[in-house]
Order: structure tokens, then sequence, then C-alpha cells
């Protein structure tokens, strides 16, 4: 439904509301910043009552805190707790919804709008976009899979794992080939997770990787990309080593983790197996994005060094010390 | 991630050396990387298992305040033999030298009396402080704390000092000392004053008491005396102040004092108010030989320490030795930048410089960095550690400035002169990194997730499991006043 519709259906209920006594102004405290321009129908509520407190009913008003605000998030809902000292420190000891305390046999109030913001921020994650400016800064040009609209993408994994053949083209058109680590990009499931963390592993990967002499490919971002897409990458760009850089599935709570997927040439029928991976590179929690990519500027180090990925890396290595 | 699952022993000594008894206890610690496979690296002391546990020996003294290092180190030989451990074989531990021998210039000349036994990694400690924490991690009270994930001060009360440790939830939040304890005062068999330590004397002077070295004791005044070390003690356990407590004080009053209900007692005192050794006439504490029963029943009858749980944690009589066998090495976090061949690094002193204070460019951060240096390093040998406290969250940009500061410093270096940079926050690979691309061919060595201050001195060791972490040590040098 369209935005402005949303509007005008709140604004009739609340004009409504007022006319009929239902709801007094006493205790709102709207802030009118921010707010869409009054229409008619409130402008005619807002003359009706007396005094006139709200200058904009409109705006909805949230008497509740902020349940997403850490102080909120990590409360003790639990009432007379036996150990009030304990009960606290185990809170604070875990990002899982303990100690919430309920009402009756249900949950809270904010344990719930908790859980449905959580679910929010999880969505919107999956259904974001990456910021254009962002890719423009890096200079990634994009291409896509053979998947096209995001239903399909989460429909199908297996098409979001083959590139387009125009993107093939492109690629073919655009990037060096043969070089030692091919870099590429791509929301996966999500768009905060590359917007959050891309601007600050990127430079830290590729300062390092120069650094350390390894030769760097053209890189680019993926629409609609998985995983397995590296495979097609490492065909397509001939590279030693193909790093991916891709939104992780969002939790509740935490929804902006990237990942880091490496493989020593990828290329058709590749497997997991052959690929390591950095998982959880977000500052909520996880590796920051900083200290991820140097670590996987050693790992990328390691990889041309034994020229294996995956499986064969571990065995390389673990064979080579014993 | 090539480290997941492998693991490394660790042989670890630690030698308590006290004002009235020495005991050696070796530990087996095994490190293993516990990160979960697609994680960083994450290498943790796993395991910690005592492997051998020496008699409790008399000190050697030759006088109340010295002890005979030659038959000191003749005794830790011989715990070494009976252990049938070498000295090369030891890797890390401490010597722990603690209450009032402690505080006399020759705490240095203990120290190298035990340096040949000590093996290469074996640090010295000394200092009401660390004292504390250690008692307090070899007592059980940081598990106990940790298993509870409640909040218990850990009082170690020995010959000399009382030490106090707060834990929360397995984590140290402060510790405080006062020279308070079992042998400030010391008795002959016939009930005559022995030895009356000058903290002792003092609290006696304050109070007023008839006691005296060479006269004989009276049972009240000895229990006058008690009552007013338990309430130094209960000042200590509160974090407060009283113009007797500033008598004995070691150090400012323990922070975070308020929110533990459990107190848990470690030490000799603290073995005696378990045992409930009877102190009831002067004969009976005449034949202990000092006030640590008597002490103790004063501890038991203290409202103030009573108005919370007091209870004995697992390890009371060697909570100290225990600790120092086992608790005093930690290990940088798993992504780091170090060179092997720079390592081992012993007693770097630890230099902060004010990087909030200055300016956010690289010249203001490469300018406090000088000036840090320049506090500690007259010699300007670059021997140093430099404690870098950083944000809680560090953009690309802010790394860069850091950066950039840091080889600006590094560029009046000689060639060759190590970088050493110990910072809080996990973020050493990426700084490593970064510095090392605008100065490839400094020495240098960047560790993570180890918390110091200024004044503090580290020991970094060789590095394990492929580079993977340091083990190192913090310590300090500054001995009691």
């Amino acid at each position: 439904m369209p935005r402005t519709d949303i509007e005008a259906i709140v604004e009739a209920v609340v004009a409504e509301l007022r006319a009929g006594g239902h709801l007094s102004e006493a205790g709102s405290a709207g802030t009118g910043a921010g707010s869409t321009p009054s229409s008619a129908v409130s402008g005619t509520t807002a003359a009706a009552s007396t005094p006139p407190v709200d200058p904009d009913p409109t705006v909805p008003h949230i008497d509740l805190p902020d349940p997403s605000e850490p102080e909120q998030r990590y409360a003790v809902g639990v009432d007379d707790p036996i150990d009030p000292e304990g009960i606290a420190n185990l809170r604070a000891a875990t990002t899982a919804r303990i100690a919430a305390g309920r009402s009756g046999p249900r949950p809270r109030t904010s344990s719930l709008l908790l859980f449905q913001g959580d679910h929010g921020v999880a969505q919107d994650a999956i259904y974001g976009t990456v910021d254009e400016d962002l890719l423009a800064r890096f200079d990634l040009f994009r291409v896509g899979t053979e998947v096209t609209d995001q239903d399909t993408y989460l429909l199908r994994p297996d098409l979001g794992r083959r590139l387009s053949a125009e993107a093939k083209a492109t690629i073919a058109e655009r990037c060096v080939k043969g070089p030692q680590v091919q870099i590429v990009v791509g929301a996966g499931l999500s768009a905060a997770a590359v917007n959050n963390q891309l601007g600050q592993i990127l430079p830290v990967i590729t300062d390092g990787l120069r650094a350390a002499g390894i030769s760097l490919g053209t890189p680019f971002f993926i629409d609609h990309a998985r995983v397995g897409v590296m495979n097609d990458v490492g065909e397509a760009t001939d590279a030693e080593a193909v790093l991916l850089l891709i939104g992780e599935r969002p939790g509740l709570g935490v929804a902006d983790a990237l990942s880091a997927y490496m493989g020593y040439r990828p290329r058709a029928g590749k497997t997991d197996a052959d690929r390591d991976l950095i998982c959880m590179i977000t500052d909520q929690g996880g590796t920051n994005p900083l200290e991820g990519g140097a670590y996987v500027v050693e790992l990328l180090q390691q990889m041309l060094r034994h020229q294996a990925s995956g499986v064969a890396l571990r065995q390389a290595t673990t064979g080579a010390e014993s | 991630m090539i480290a997941t699952g492998r693991t490394r022993e660790l042989l670890s000594v630690g030698i308590d050396v006290g004002t009235t008894t020495t005991q050696v206890v070796f530990s087996d610690l095994v490190v293993r990387d516990t990160a979960r496979p697609g994680s960083v690296p994450r290498v943790a002391i796993e395991a910690r298992s005592v492997r051998y546990e020496g008699p409790i020996h008399l000190t050697p003294l030759r006088s109340a305040e010295a002890v005979d290092t030659d038959r000191l180190s003749a005794l830790v030989a011989g715990e070494y033999a009976a252990a049938g451990v070498t000295a090369s074989a030891v890797e890390t531990g401490a010597v722990i030298v603690t209450g009032e021998i402690a505080r006399t210039e020759h705490a240095d000349e203990i120290l190298a009396s035990l340096s040949d036994l000590a093996g290469d990694f074996v640090v010295t400690v000394a200092g009401p402080n660390l004292e504390a924490q250690i008692a307090a991690r070899g007592s059980g009270a940081a598990a106990v704390s940790a298993e509870r994930y409640a909040q218990v001060t850990n009082v170690d009360i020995g010959g000399g000092t009382a030490n106090a440790a707060v834990f929360r939830a397995g984590a140290h939040l402060g510790s405080a000392a006062a020279a308070v304890g079992g042998r400030q005062l010391q008795l002959a068999t016939d009930g005559t004053v022995a030895h009356l330590a000058p903290p002792g004397r003092r609290l006696v002077e304050h109070l007023g008491l008839p006691l005296s070295v060479g006269a004989r004791a009276d049972h009240a005044a000895l229990t006058r005396l008690c009552e007013a070390m338990a309430e130094v003690i209960a000042d200590l356990v509160d974090g407060t102040t009283s113009p007797l407590s500033d008598l004995v004080a070691l150090t400012p009053p323990l922070p975070h004092a308020h929110g533990s209900s459990t107190v848990l007692l470690s030490g000799g005192v603290g073995a005696s108010y378990v045992a409930e050794e009877p102190a009831d006439t002067l004969a009976q504490v005449a034949a202990y030989g000092d006030v640590g029963p008597l002490l103790a029943r004063a501890l038991r009858a203290s409202a103030r320490l009573q108005a919370r749980t007091v209870a004995a944690p697992s390890q009371t009589l060697r909570a100290t030795v225990l600790g120092a066998a086992s608790q005093t090495v930690t290990l940088s976090g798993s992504t780091i930048w170090a060179r092997a061949d720079l390592l081992p690094l012993r007693n770097l002193p630890v230099v902060r410089p004010d990087l909030e204070g200055s300016a956010p460019t690289p010249e203001g951060i490469a300018g406090a960095l000088s000036t840090a240096a320049q506090r500690w390093d007259r010699a300007g040998n670059g021997h140093l550690a430099l404690a870098l406290h950083l944000p809680e969250r560090l953009d690309y940009e802010g790394l860069q400035r850091l950066a950039e500061g840091l080889a600006g410093y590094a560029t009046d270096l000689s060639d060759g002169q190590p970088l050493v940079l110990v910072i809080g926050r996990d973020y050493a690979q990426a700084l490593g990194q970064s510095i090392q691309a605008r100065d490839p061919q400094r020495p240098l060595v960047v560790v993570d997730q180890v918390g110091l201050d200024e004044g503090d001195f580290i020991d970094l060791g060789t590095p394990i499991l492929d580079g993977r972490a340091i083990p190192l040590s913090v310590k300090t040098l500054v001995f009691y006043r």
C-alpha cells in the first residue's frame, strides 16, 4: 500500500477518535520534527481541540523506551529474582533472550516488540539495496547472475551460482585476466552487511595484498549472487584465487555480518570443501572488519603459497608441520 | 583457521617466597585453538593441572626481614629435583616475593638468586595489586565468580599483608592491599613478644596498647590489636578508609567493593579462619607463634565483615603459589602481527601515550608517541612497549592515521630498532599490516587483547601454534613501599 494512503487513513482515524472524545491530548508529546505536512483533516481536528497543545497530532507518539537499545535489550525482566546480581551478570553474558520475564503465560510487550523489531531488521537486510555511492567509491561495476529478481533469488539458489551470459561478456571486456587474487562482492542475503562493512574491509584487503606484492584483478559487484558463483568468476577471470565478500543470512539481532569466502583456482565442479571462510565479520559482536580484512590477507597468502584451499590447504599445512 | 583443534602444552612454575613460608608448584597448561571452523582463530588456555605440589617450607631468614638467599636457592633447587623438572623445561610461570620481605631492598637479590632456576620465561612479580589478583585466581575465587555469574571479593591474608581482589563473572575488576596479617606480631612460646613489624607497631602505638618486643604479651591487648586489624580488613573489603586503615594502607581503596555479596578468605589466616584454631588464651596464641589464629577469631567476630557472606575458597594456604604456577601467563589475541625472530622480549617497560589528548592527525599522534617514549626511554634504545588505548570502534581512515603516526614516530628510531605495540582491542593484525606497508624493514610486534597501563612491565614469549598467539606476562616491579 502506498505510504500516502496509510498516512491518510491514520489521520482520518485519529480525527474520528478526537471528535468522539476517545483520544485526549493529555500526555501526548509527539515532536513535530520531520513530520508530514498537516492535511486538511488534521488541521480541522487541531482547531477543534482546546487547548491546542499538540501542533501535529498525526505524528505517532511512542511512549515506550526503544526496546532495541542495549539498556532495554539486556534488562532483566524477571520479577523478584532470588539472585538479582547473578541474573544480571548472566543476562549480560549472552545475546540470547534469557531472563526476559513474562506476563502471565505470555511474553512481555517489550519482549514481543524487541522480537518483532529484530525480525524487521533481518527482513530489511534481505530486501535492502546496496548503496550505489559505495560501489562507485571502489570502482565496482555491476554484473548479474541468472537470477533477475529477489524472490527468484530466494527460491532458486542454483541460478544465483551462475553468472549470466551478459555478465561473462562484461567481465571478458573489462577485467584483467589471470590475476593472483580476484576480489568480487555480493549482497547475498544482507545488503546491510555490504553497506556497513565493505568500506572498512575492502581497503585493508587491497592494501595488504598490494604490500605483499600480490597482483589484483579488476574487482566487481555481482547482483543476486550465491557463494557458488565463485566457480564462474574463476573461469571468467582465470584468477589464481578468488575472494568473495558476501552478506550473510541475517539473524535476530545481528543483520549486517559479512562473510569472506576464498578459493584457490575455483573452477566448475569445486565445492565448499575447496573453499575457506571467515564468517561473522561485523562490529556487532563479531570480528571487526579491519582485523577481519588483515586475516583475509594472511589466509590468501597462505593459499597462494600452498597452491591449495579448503581441505587441501588444511592437509598441506598440517602435513608440512608434522 | 589452519590451527583449529591443535594443542600445545606449557610447563609452568610458581615459586612463592613469603614472609613466613616458601612453596614451589609445577603446573601443566594446555593451549588450544578453540575457534569454530569459519571463524578467526581463538587461542586459549584450555586446561590447567597441577603436576607437582611441593611441601610448605619455612622461608630461610637471616633476620626478621631478610631472606637467606643461598639457602633459599638450595631449597628451590631441591624442589625442582623432587619434581623431576629441569630448569630448561620450564617455559612459563612466576616467582612471587610477598609480604614484609618484599619491602626491603634485597627483594631484587632474592629474585636474582632464583633466576638460574626460573627458566627463560618466568616472570618475577611483587606488588600488592598483582599479588591480590594472583591469589584470587589461585584460591578459586575467580572461578567461583565465573561459575555463579557473581561478584566476589577474595582477601588473601598472610603473614605480612592482606590482599583483596574483586572478580565479577570471572573478570578482574580491581585490587587493594593493606599491611595487616598474622605475623605483624610474633610471639615466643613463653608469651613474650618476639617481633613487631613496622605496620603492626604503628597500630599498637595508635591504639596505645601495652605491647613491646621482649615484654610478656597481654591476651586482651593482642585481641585488641587483632580487632583493629580486622577493622582494617573490613575497610579493605568495603573499599573505605579510616584513620586506622590509613596507617597501614598499601594501595588506594578497593574499587567496585560494594557489589560483592560474598567474601572469600584465603592465605594462612584464611586457613585458620576455616579451621577455627583456638586462640582463647595467651598460651594457645603463643603456641602458634604469631597472632594469625587470633586475627581469624577477630574476623569471625567482625560485624562489618559478617554483614556479607564469608566463606572459604577451594584453596586457602596455597592460593598464591597455585595462582603463580598456573594463572600468571596470558595469551595475546589470535590475530596479531609479530616477527618471530624478535621474540622473546623481556622486561619491556610499558608506556602509554596520550592519544586522546593529541590532535587526531598523523603528526599529532607521532608527537604524542615521542613525548611518551621520552619519559621512559632516555637511553633511546627503544626497549619499551607502547600501550595504545584505541577507540571502541576504529574505522579505516582512523586506522590509516594511526599507522601513519606510528610510522612517523618510527622514522626517529634507528634502523633495526623494534617497534612494540600492545593494544586492548582486536586491531593488531590490521594495524601491523598498515604500519609494515609504510615501513617494510621495521622490526614490528603488535599484539592485542591485553590491557596495560603505564608503569607495568611486560614479557613477550615465543609465539606458539604457528605464530598464532604470544604468551605474555604482565608484571609490576613496583615493590612495596
